[in-house]
């Protein structure tokens, strides 16, 4: 029978301090405890699967090579103020990338027009749960209105980590994600006006 | 959910039920990055480490300098005699000014005042698309290379002069590879004495 892994105690600061001696343990230590929450807040915003993967990696490799970062352990958590520095990473590839967009072949229709709004990465991952509403719907949102839902509901981040990872007043976050609450109960009803089940 | 309630973000509006939230955050959760992503980190890490890029960036440990003597330590004295900071500028104002000191010098705007040639350029012209579409990191490297060369770029180079040199500024991208090049041609140094 296999035996669970350890559970590494070790705080993140120490960690931290690892990293910038150079121990690769570390990193990897930080990269399990928090790639995946990094890497799926960069879906949000990148272009592509491939460029969240890469804002992820820059991401981590910034935190090692930065001798400061500017992380306080005493205003938000590691994981929020990666993730803010994902957004940034993952925003600039994005921008980056929208300079060599290639014409299209055909002209698009109003159904390509309407996913404009749509991040392609974010759709793609959950493409296969068209099925499930509430997903689907938040994948049409704008994405000032996605992430706040995909921090704080999904994420379970707290309002103030919320509003360092965005970079906004906690009022405004807590605006939008009402805001973006009501928008996924309208996107419901448009998609799915026989679902009354969580239209209702 | 472990965040307080907020009734301002809660009461605003119908929200799906609570069973629809906990499956969308469950299949949210459940995206892993790719699994070739750790040991691509990892092995760059170990790149920078060997190159010493962490060691560059690894602050220095504040050290105790020795009381200056002499002349040199004589306007922190006056400054501390005055009791302010009259010869200590502000960082902001002292910066302005460095960058004054280096862009007069990067770019010598009065060599014209004086009658010297400045050097002429060709445009940059574009050998190569950066790798990935993007220019992140890039390097400009100054050689010296065969006139030759100019040809390749459609330069007319009279045949005498096919094999001398000429000066040449190459934008290299993050793996080495040419991006674009331009031609330097230095101005002929005027003699002073006729032998």
């Amino acid at each position: 029978m296999r035996s669970p892994e350890p559970v590494d105690t070790t705080t993140d600061d120490a960690l931290l301090a690892r990293i910038r001696a150079g121990d690769a343990v570390a990193l990897a230590t930080v990269y399990r405890r928090h790639s995946a929450a990094v890497y799926r807040f960069a879906c949000l915003h990148a272009p592509s699967r491939d460029a969240a993967a890469d804002a992820t990696q820059e991401t981590f490799l910034w935190l090692a090579t930065q001798s400061a970062t500017g992380f306080d352990a005493s205003r938000s958590s590691l994981a929020a103020f990666l993730c803010g520095v994902a957004r940034n990473h993952a925003l600039r590839i994005r921008a980056a990338s929208a300079r060599f967009d290639e014409l299209p072949d055909d002209p698009p229709s109003a159904a390509d027009a309407d996913a404009d709004t749509v991040s392609d990465a974010l759709a793609h991952l959950l493409a296969r749960e068209r099925g499930d509403a509430l997903l689907a719907a938040l994948a049409t949102l704008g994405a000032e209105h996605r992430e706040v839902v995909a921090l704080i509901e999904f994420e379970e981040f707290s309002y103030a980590d919320a509003a360092a990872i965005i970079g906004c007043p906690l009022g405004t976050v807590r605006s939008r994600l009402s805001r973006a609450k009501e928008a996924l109960r309208q996107r419901i009803v448009e998609l799915f006006p026989a679902d009354k089940r969580i239209s209702a | 959910m472990n965040r307080p309630t907020d009734n301002v973000a809660d009461l605003s509006v119908a929200a799906p039920p609570d069973s629809a939230w906990g499956d969308a955050a469950r299949r949210y959760r459940s995206v892993e990055p790719p699994e070739a992503l750790e040991a691509t980190l990892l092995a760059r890490f170990g790149e920078l480490r060997a190159n010493g890029a962490l060691a560059a960036v690894t602050p220095a440990l504040p050290s105790q300098r020795p009381p200056r003597r002499g002349w040199r330590g004589l306007p922190g004295r006056v400054g501390g005699w005055l009791g302010a900071r009259a010869l200590r500028p502000h960082p902001a104002l002292a910066g302005g000014l460095s960058l004054c000191v280096v862009l007069a010098f990067a770019a010598p705007w009065w060599l014209p005042l004086v009658g010297t040639a400045t050097e002429q350029t060709t445009p940059f012209m574009l050998v190569a698309e950066p790798a990935g579409g993007r220019l992140d990191v890039a390097q400009m490297v100054r050689v010296s290379v065969s006139r030759e060369a100019m040809l390749d770029f459609g330069i007319p180079v009279p045949p005498q002069k096919l094999q001398e040199p000429v000066g040449a500024e190459m934008l290299l991208g993050q793996r080495g590879e040419l991006l674009a090049v331009r031609f330097i041609e230095k101005p002929e140094r005027k003699r002073l004495f006729f032998h």
